[in-house]
């Protein structure tokens, strides 16, 4: 750490955990700079009586990547399944605050959870392609959306495949069972799959932990390749991927949005101590 | 540092100490746990060599071995001997009878010369003896045996020095000493009769044939002036004194005038049927008409060539042994009047046996069953099973042909006569009725128009036999494992997916246990159950039940196409109250179809007054009946269909017509005995026997469902883009309305295609019948089927859920296309396992169905299993005996059966490890 820089200010966290408070985030302003996607504005999860979010707010910017750190725990993958509502169907879950995708709500009463999650695609930790062909893996939104047009199916399956790069390895084998491709390609598969009917936002939950180097590092350059056309809402526990890969990251702690901006500014000038610490290795 | 070493010298210590004590738990573990896998293995193959130990003997043949020949008093015509082959009675060519020890062959007692005789015959079963004489006169024996046991008799020197087993010959008998002091002495019972005629003729009887029936003796007799007559001889002893009255009572056998003299005349079927045998096969059979025997038919009894040595009736006089020329024996079959066709009786050729190409010689039956002997001019002996057609053994004859031959009354022997003497074979006759063929495939029993599958294991009178073919059973087992799964198996997979997929997590720990704790319930209560309360309340609320399977599903399908509409929107219910909403609905299904069933039972099955004066017995026999139903005696549906166009009905195989009812008197009488009769009874049921009403509505509640399906697949592709809170509720009620005319419209076109559903699923209804136990037998297995089911679905990962529902599917999209289709093979497997569970069930099928061995598919009549039929019956089959055989064979198909179905259960188990591992 060069000495021009600012020393970054001690704000502790654990102040705002021991009396149980929500924690003001230091948000950097270039974030306002750019134009949100999706808005979170003081949104709060309880699992049953443990408050699992604490007032988060947040604005995605469209276009970009944005990672989510924090140590395990945090409530990283718990904001990320807010997004879509894959938290509902634990029924013990309560949620306040707000939501806006694109400036409609997510969390009125009147929202279609339904066509809600056709706008918001999402790729899982473990890549769980469907014991299908690859074909049927990549057109499932489509079909379960009633689509039968075999030219738009067969179109759509094509240029998913190639957004996710999967494309020259699977073109010739289609029809045989999406099982038996790779744990890189499988996951490719899913983001292809996600990608589909080209989703507002795409959700990705640490989507490369269970894979090796080499297909980590394809799954990262696909994300860096689809960074402009998706909003990209990516949650990592490897501090080298979210700086890699992202356009700006948010770290959280217990539950809080701790500190939020662009990845250099995260990274390279944190304004919190806390924030300095997780991104250095000291914690976490 | 030394106290270092010293705890490791402890702690070494410590852990050495226990480690023998490891080692040897460890062993005797393996002892043990190898003691109780191999017994455990060990036992399993034990039970089914057990099983195949006792079944095997069912399909080999007996055993015959030779036991010595003793020398014959005289060339022989006939030969019988008592029960215990002691002595023999020997008639040879001259008419002379002669009694001799079988067991030295030594004469006992003077011969008796019955006179010369021109015609004879023999029937061993009842041991009588007809000879006909020169002059024209019968005279008629009976060849009987005297059994004294004696323990206190004075003996003979000669006696007293037998050893126990041995006999000699004393005076008029065989005396053998059975025990220290217990001597069995047999001899001959003869008693010959007055000479018997019928005094009008004279002429010299070419052929005879004579059998006891009853009380009556008959004889027939074809002289040499080509008449013939039927003689039936009625002894009656007066009650004081010992005088006896003999009656004769002479019927005339109306024989074709141009005909040669028959070779044979046989008495059927107690004398009512005369049958007439010429060589060259030609047959006509005569029947007893009021004053004479009519020719009634005439067919041939061999192939072309072939002629005709010798002819035996069987025991019971209905099935005759031809044997001819070319060494066969056909055994040609007197039927019951044939019911569904012209009413008349018929002669049909069933089997053919054959020896080998030497002419027949000789023929002789068993007093027990249909077995019989058969012995060629070459020497050569067979003994078969007239019905299975099994071969129980086969031998030669010393010295050439016989010229008699006899089977011993227990069936453990027989004796042949020719010039050498008398041999004798002791027979082990195995089990004559089991063969493949009669305990699986159609066997002709006798009397029947054609070969059937039957299982009657007693049988009424000794001449009937036991049939014991397994096909109805085993189609029994299938029927009741069909009906139960197609009850048991919508439910317990739909209950599986909605529990594992759609309930709350906590709901769901709640409900599991509770079905399968249902498992637990023992079958004998569920057959008590189904016996006693379920199967008299269909009985009484048939209809109530058959609309309330519809009407059910229904209203819960409107109760949750109501759900959105309330619980979200009206009155913000939580989402817990979802399940109440839909209970509560199949609530008002039940007491809507309970109140309605009788009333759509009347709509639909409305009886026209005519046919309520046929239920009531308004009718009188028809005046004009059409041409085709004049010599029917029994309907099909179709024909009945077609005489219900002219106007008539079928009542107890007549043809009626209803009464005028225009008379008051009659009417008012009809009135009251409809109220007696019909009031509050289901016309359901009443069509249910064909004895009223179209076809067309039962094929409008048979469709009902497929109509609904039809209607349901219309009704969901409507209106897709509408996801407004009352289309649910639109689309179950459209389609429900619009199931009534797709029904009505597949029953129009089933029934003028000319089918009719109660020839089919549908049936006479009987209280305890398959619909009973299909209901109490999917309960019995709905839980297993639930709990496998159940299991395979949790086993699908839950990143294909969450795959799935981030994808935008509905919980419903992704049951059915992601986890379904993974859980399939588990879901098959748990289905096969609640199949073999049924297939196996056996208190319940006892309990609730009537037991009758009928292969039908009516829902509505019963069945019998192979589990319910060994159940039944094993406590009286004699052990060792073939009927004990037969049920442990039951056992076996069972095992078989379950084997099959638990063996692909578990192949396709294994396929689906394999699958889900790769997930």
């Amino acid at each position: 750490m060069t000495s021009n820089t600012p020393k970054p200010a001690v704000r502790t966290v654990q102040d705002a955990v021991d009396t149980n408070a929500s924690f003001e985030t230091e948000t950097h302003s270039d974030v306002a700079d750019h134009e949100s996607v999706l808005d979170i504005s003081k949104f709060s999860l309880w699992y049953g009586q443990a408050r699992a979010l604490y007032d988060v707010s947040m604005s995605i910017p469209r276009g970009k990547v944005t990672a989510l750190i924090g140590p395990s725990g945090c409530g990283k993958s718990t904001l990320l399944r807010s997004v879509n509502r894959l938290n509902d169907l634990v029924s013990i879950v309560r949620t306040e605050g707000e939501m806006m995708l694109n400036n409609r709500s997510i969390y009125d009463p009147s929202v279609d959870v339904i066509s809600l999650r056709k706008r918001v695609g999402m790729v899982f930790q473990k890549s769980n392609p469907f014991p299908m062909s690859i074909f049927e893996n990549v057109i499932y939104p489509l079909r379960i959306s009633g689509e039968r047009k075999k030219s738009v199916l067969k179109e759509t399956c094509e240029r998913a495949l190639r957004s996710a790069a999967i494309w020259d390895e699977v073109k010739d084998r289609l029809n045989e069972s999406a099982l038996g491709l790779s744990g890189g390609q499988q996951q490719r598969l899913c983001i292809a799959r996600a990608v589909a009917v080209e989703p507002e936002v795409l959700l990705m939950d640490e989507p490369c932990s269970a894979l090796d180097p080499i297909a980590t590092a394809k799954i990262e350059e696909l994300i860096h390749d689809i960074a402009g056309r998706y909003t990209v809402l990516i949650v990592t526990h490897n501090m080298q991927q979210a700086s890699r890969v992202s356009d700006f990251t948010a770290f959280m702690y217990l539950g809080r949005l701790v500190e939020y901006g662009t990845t250099s500014q995260i990274f390279q000038t944190p304004k919190l101590s806390e924030t300095e610490q997780y991104v250095t290795g000291r914690f976490g | 540092m030394p106290n270092a070493s010293q705890s490791h010298g402890e702690a070494a210590d410590l852990r050495f100490r226990p480690r023998r004590r490891v080692y040897l738990i460890d062993r005797v573990a393996e002892g043990v746990i190898t003691l109780g896998g191999m017994g455990v293995i060990a036992t399993v193959l034990g039970i089914i060599a057990y099983l195949l130990w006792v079944v095997v003997p069912l399909m080999k043949p007996g055993t015959v071995e030779g036991a010595g020949t003793v020398p014959a008093p005289s060339s022989a015509s006939y030969i019988t001997l008592d029960e215990y082959q002691r002595l023999a009675l020997l008639v040879d060519q001259k008419g002379v009878l002669h009694a001799f020890s079988l067991v030295d062959g030594t004469t006992v007692g003077e011969p008796l010369d019955l006179g010369a005789y021109t015609a004879s015959s023999f029937s061993p079963d009842t041991g009588v003896l007809a000879l006909g004489h020169e002059d024209g006169n019968v005279t008629l024996a009976t060849l009987d045996y005297n059994i004294e046991i004696d323990s206190s008799r004075s003996v003979s020197p000669q006696i007293a020095a037998l050893a126990v087993g041995e006999s000699a010959v004393d005076g008029s008998g065989v005396v053998e000493r059975t025990d220290e002091d217990q001597f069995r002495t047999v001899s001959a019972d003869v008693t010959v009769s007055d000479q018997v005629t019928d005094q009008t003729e004279s002429a010299v009887p070419v052929v005879i044939d004579a059998d006891t029936f009853g009380r009556n003796r008959v004889v027939a007799v074809i002289r040499n002036d080509g008449t013939g007559s039927v003689l039936k001889v009625t002894t009656r002893r007066s009650l004081v004194g010992n005088s006896s009255k003999t009656s004769v009572e002479t019927l005339p056998i109306d024989i074709a005038p141009d005909s040669q003299t028959p070779g044979w005349v046989l008495l059927l079927d107690e004398g009512r049927e005369v049958l007439l045998l010429w060589e060259d096969g030609r047959t006509q059979r005569y029947s007893v008409s009021n004053d004479a025997y009519k020719q009634t038919e005439s067919v041939s009894a061999t192939d072309e060539g072939e002629s005709i040595t010798r002819i035996q009736p069987l025991l019971g006089r209905r099935t005759v042994l031809i044997g001819t020329d070319l060494g066969r024996v056909h055994t040609l079959m007197l039927t019951r009047p044939d019911e569904k066709g012209d009413g008349n009786r018929k002669l049909v050729r069933v089997r053919t046996f054959q020896i080998e190409e030497s002419p027949i010689e000789a023929m002789a039956i068993s007093r027990r069953d249909r077995t019989f002997a058969a012995a060629d001019s070459a020497g050569e002996i067979r003994i078969w099973h007239a019905t299975s057609g099994k071969q129980l053994g086969t031998t030669r004859m010393p010295g050439g042909a016989a010229s008699a031959i006899t089977v011993a009354p227990k069936l453990d022997g027989f004796y042949a006569v020719n010039e050498t003497g008398v041999a004798s074979w002791r027979l082990e006759p195995g089990h004559p009725k089991a063969t493949f063929e009669s305990l699986f495939l159609p066997v002709w029993y006798e009397g029947d128009q054609a070969p059937s599958l039957v299982y009657q294991s007693t049988s009424a009178d000794d001449s009937a036999e036991s049939k014991m073919s397994l096909t109805p059973l085993i189609f029994g087992t299938f029927k009741a494992t069909v009906f139960a799964m197609l009850f048991a198996v919508p439910v317990a997979v739909m209950a599986a997916i909605y529990a594992s997929e759609f309930m709350s997590k906590s709901l769901r720990n709640k409900i599991k246990p509770t079905i399968e704790m249902m498992a637990s319930l023992p079958s004998v209560v569920l057959g008590f159950i189904a016996a006693m309360i379920l199967a008299p309340y269909i009985r009484d609320h048939l209809s109530s039940v058959l609309v309330g399977l519809v009407v059910v599903p229904i209203c819960i399908l409107f109760g949750s196409a109501l759900w959105p509409l309330l619980g979200n929107r009206a009155w913000r219910l939580p989402q817990t109250a979802q399940l109440s909403v839909i209970v509560l609905a199949g609530l008002v299904g039940i007491a809507l179809s309970s109140a309605a069933g009788p009333a759509i039972d009347r709509a639909l099955f409305s009886l026209h007054e005519t046919e309520e004066q046929l239920l009531t017995g308004f009718v009188d026999p028809a005046q004009q009946i059409p041409e085709w139903a004049e010599e029917k005696s029994v309907f099909t549906l179709g024909e009945r269909t077609r005489l219900r166009g002219a106007g008539l009905y079928v009542l107890d195989d007549r043809v009626v017509e209803p009464i005028d009812m225009t008379d008051p008197v009659i009417r008012e009488q009809f009135e009251n005995r409809r109220e007696t009769v019909l009031a509050g009874s289901s016309p359901f049921k009443f069509w249910l026997t064909g004895m009223v009403g179209s076809p067309v509505a039962g094929w409008v509640a048979l469709m009902f469902v497929p109509a609904l399906i039809i209607a349901g697949f219309i009704g969901s592709s409507v209106g897709r883009a509408h996801s407004a809170a009352w289309m649910p509720l639109v689309r179950v009620g459209g389609s429900v309305l619009m199931a009534v005319p797709i029904a009505y419209l597949l029953a129009f076109v089933l029934s003028a295609i000319g089918f009719d559903p109660r020839e089919t699923i549908l049936g006479t209804f009987t209280q305890r019948n398959t619909f009973v136990v299909g209901i109490i037998m999917g309960f019995a297995v709905i839980p297993i089927i639930f709990t496998i089911s159940d299991d395979a679905l949790q086993s699908v990962p839950n990143t294909l859920r969450s795959a799935s529902l981030g994808a935008g599917a509905t919980q419903w999209q992704t049951a059915v296309r992601v986890v379904l289709p993974v859980a399939t093979s588990g879901i098959f497997s748990a289905i096969m396992i609640g199949l073999g569970r049924a297939a196996g069930e056996t208190m319940i099928v006892l309990m609730a169905t009537g037991n009758t061995p009928v292969m039908d598919w009516n829902i509505f009549g019963g069945l019998r299993t192979l589990s319910a039929n060994i159940a039944v019956e094993l406590p009286e089959a004699d052990r060792g005996g073939t009927h004990y055989r037969v049920l442990f064979l039951c056992g076996v198909v069972l095992f078989v059966i379950t084997f099959v179905v638990n063996t692909t259960a578990e192949i396709v188990r294994q396929h689906f490890r394999k699958r889900s591992a790769m997930l």
